[in-house]
């Protein structure tokens, strides 16, 4: 497929990468700080006291950004596991007819849940809605870092789904399935 | 009830069987069920449990992991793990054929997956034992059997997506882990042995014994992967690390380690990272899904409603077992280890509860029986694994792994009988 988006779909898998960076690096730090202590106490100084506060709440957060910014990216490297055994076997010109349902199916459903999580993020918008704990973050921060993602997703669909139709009505039998392998 | 069941389970053949990604197909499944037989407001449940499913904590461990393994695949972990372990395996019977038991069990220890595993060790031991004179067949069969653990031993990614499911300490699972898959890699090198006593002729002469500060100086390379391995396992048993900080600590030393070995670059971090990026989102999708069908699953009592059905038959526990483990298998020849659990955690998991089965030791059950299945035709990722290593028909890498699939049977029936096994070291870390 040629996506004509595909820098985009790049950027969110960048941005997925980035949040597990800094999920890595924020607790790499929190145990350092841990240590640190340890050994400060050890020697006979006093504690040093480096910690993250709310460390498991941001985790939680980038987490989100972690999986929904990379789910298009995901998609487009065909990564997205799916039963391929009894579809597999069919010829390209009827196959093509099937990914052409199989899309319609997950573009439905994504576009269904991108309006829901719109809904959702609107939500915690008007009431002003934060995370418990410590800091308490702004719910519509990673809310809306799962919205982009599923939306990019969307696209990612939509733009697979077009390219799939104008072959199944123009030349159905040049179809080829770009994940010929059993995942 | 019956028509909810039908066309539920009718839902679900379509839409996997069609070849709808696994995530999509379980969303939908759970569109189905609360649309059509729930009057709740279905969107609105949906937006909100993927919400609530996306975040946590203990969730965070899974990329974690997923990308440890990524970093130490890349790296020469494997090349040093054979040349550690190789001069201490030519006495034993079935010698360096058990290179392949001890370092999948290894290597199962600092990753998450069986494919990995596979993929891994598969690339140092079957060109280096076949160029040696062993049995191919073996050779592949051991391989695709002992890297399974991958599944069993900690860290398990699918151990973590049960854990987080069932609501389950994953630290505990963990641990729960360890006993079944020593049990394993012992029934595995057993079978080996027993094997190279009665088809002595099939296995090649020993090579000259090394004198012993020869082998310990080979296997000085073995050092820096037991320091992996103690460092996050030991943490976790210990308590000083919940298992999401010790899966950071994890990538920071494999990144440290590939470094010293100098196979890391910025071109090898980046496809790692990258790599971990593609199997995270894609498992965390599945995941949500997951959620999503649970939550719409709950509302239309159908688990609850079966779990009573089940009750009224009387089956004992180990009845209920049997019959379950039939199910998995075939389930298991059709579908991957993850959709396995999340499948069986929505719909099956109150059934299991009413027939008193610890939910921890269940989790390791199900995961022995998603083990068989990954060397199990038409659907085995350690077969597709093997076939895209050595280039031979799927069906004859599945008779070579055949007898292990026994084995793993086997091991079911022993944790079955002894199920302290499972549940000794989980309890023995007290209440934490």
């Amino acid at each position: 497929m040629n996506y004509r988006l595909r820098s985009l779909y790049h950027l969110g898998g960048y941005l997925s990468a980035t949040c597990l960076v800094l999920i890595c690096g924020l607790i790499t730090l929190q145990i350092l700080g841990r240590l640190g202590d340890i050994l400060a106490t050890a020697v006979g100084a006093g504690r040093i006291g480096l910690t993250i506060p709310g460390l498991a709440q941001i985790c939680g957060f980038l987490l989100v950004g972690a999986t929904f910014f990379g789910l298009a990216y995901t998609f487009i490297h065909h990564a997205h596991i799916r039963v391929t055994l009894l579809i597999g076997q069919l010829p390209p010109r009827y196959r093509v007819f099937v990914e052409v349902a199989c899309l319609s199916v997950a573009l439905a459903l994504c576009l269904y849940l991108a309006f829901y999580l719109y809904q959702l993020l609107a939500d915690s918008v008007a009431y002003g809605e934060t995370s418990y704990g410590l800091l308490s973050i702004p719910l519509w921060l990673p809310q809306s870092a799962m919205l982009a993602g599923v939306v990019l997703f969307c696209l990612a669909l939509a733009e697979t789904w077009w390219q799939t139709l104008a072959i199944a009505v123009r030349r159905p039998g040049s179809f080829i399935p770009g994940d010929t392998d059993q995942t | 009830m019956l028509i909810l069941t039908l066309t539920l389970f009718v839902t679900l053949l379509v839409l996997l069987g069609s070849g709808v990604w696994v995530a999509f197909s379980l969303l939908g499944l759970g569109w189905v069920a609360l649309s059509q037989f729930t009057s709740i407001p279905t969107g609105d449940v949906m937006a909100s449990d993927l919400w609530g499913a996306s975040y946590s904590w203990e969730l965070t461990a899974l990329p974690m992991f997923i990308w440890m393994g990524e970093i130490l695949f890349r790296s020469r972990l494997a090349n040093d793990m054979f040349t550690g372990l190789s001069p201490w395996m030519q006495r034993i019977p079935g010698r360096l054929l058990h290179t392949n038991v001890v370092g999948c069990g290894l290597f199962a220890a600092v990753s998450g997956s069986s494919a990995a595993t596979c993929a891994t060790m598969g690339r140092m031991t079957l060109p280096e034992l076949t160029r040696r004179g062993y049995d191919e067949q073996l050779v592949i069969g051991t391989l695709a059997g002992s890297a399974t653990l991958g599944l069993l031993i900690p860290p398990s990614i699918i151990l973590i997506v049960y854990g987080v499911a069932t609501d389950q300490s994953i630290a505990r699972l963990f641990m729960a882990g360890i006993l079944p898959g020593v049990l394993l890699s012992g029934l595995f090198a057993a079978y080996l042995m027993v094997w190279a006593w009665r088809y002595p002729e099939k296995i090649p002469a020993a090579e000259a014994a090394l004198p012993w500060r020869e082998r310990l100086r080979h296997s000085r390379r073995l050092i820096p992967l037991l320091a992996l391995i103690l460092g996050v396992i030991g943490s976790i048993y210990a308590g000083l690390a919940s298992p999401t900080e010790a899966a950071a600590v994890g990538v920071v030393l494999s990144l440290l380690l590939a470094r010293v070995q100098g196979s890391m670059d910025r071109h090898v971090f980046h496809d790692a990272l990258m790599g971990a990026v593609r199997t995270s989102c894609m498992i965390a999708f599945i995941l949500a899904g997951a959620s999503v069908l649970t939550a719409a699953m709950g509302f239309t009592g159908l688990p609850s409603d079966l779990a009573a059905w089940i009750g009224t038959l009387g089956l004992s526990p180990v009845m209920l077992l049997a019959a379950l483990t039939v199910l998995f298998i075939l389930l298991g020849c059709f579908l991957d280890g993850i959709s396995v659990v999340v499948l069986t955690t929505s719909i099956l998991l109150p059934m299991v509860e009413t027939a008193g089965i610890d939910l921890i030791w269940f989790g390791i059950y199900l995961v022995i029986v998603v083990e068989m299945s990954q060397i199990t035709p038409p659907i085995g990722f350690n077969l597709f694994v093997l076939q895209g290593m050595t280039g031979r028909n799927i069906l004859s890498i599945a008779r070579a792994a055949l007898p292990f699939f026994f084995l793993m049977m086997l091991g079911v029936v022993l944790i079955g009988l002894f199920p302290a096994i499972v549940t000794f070291l989980p309890s023995a870390m007290g209440n934490r």
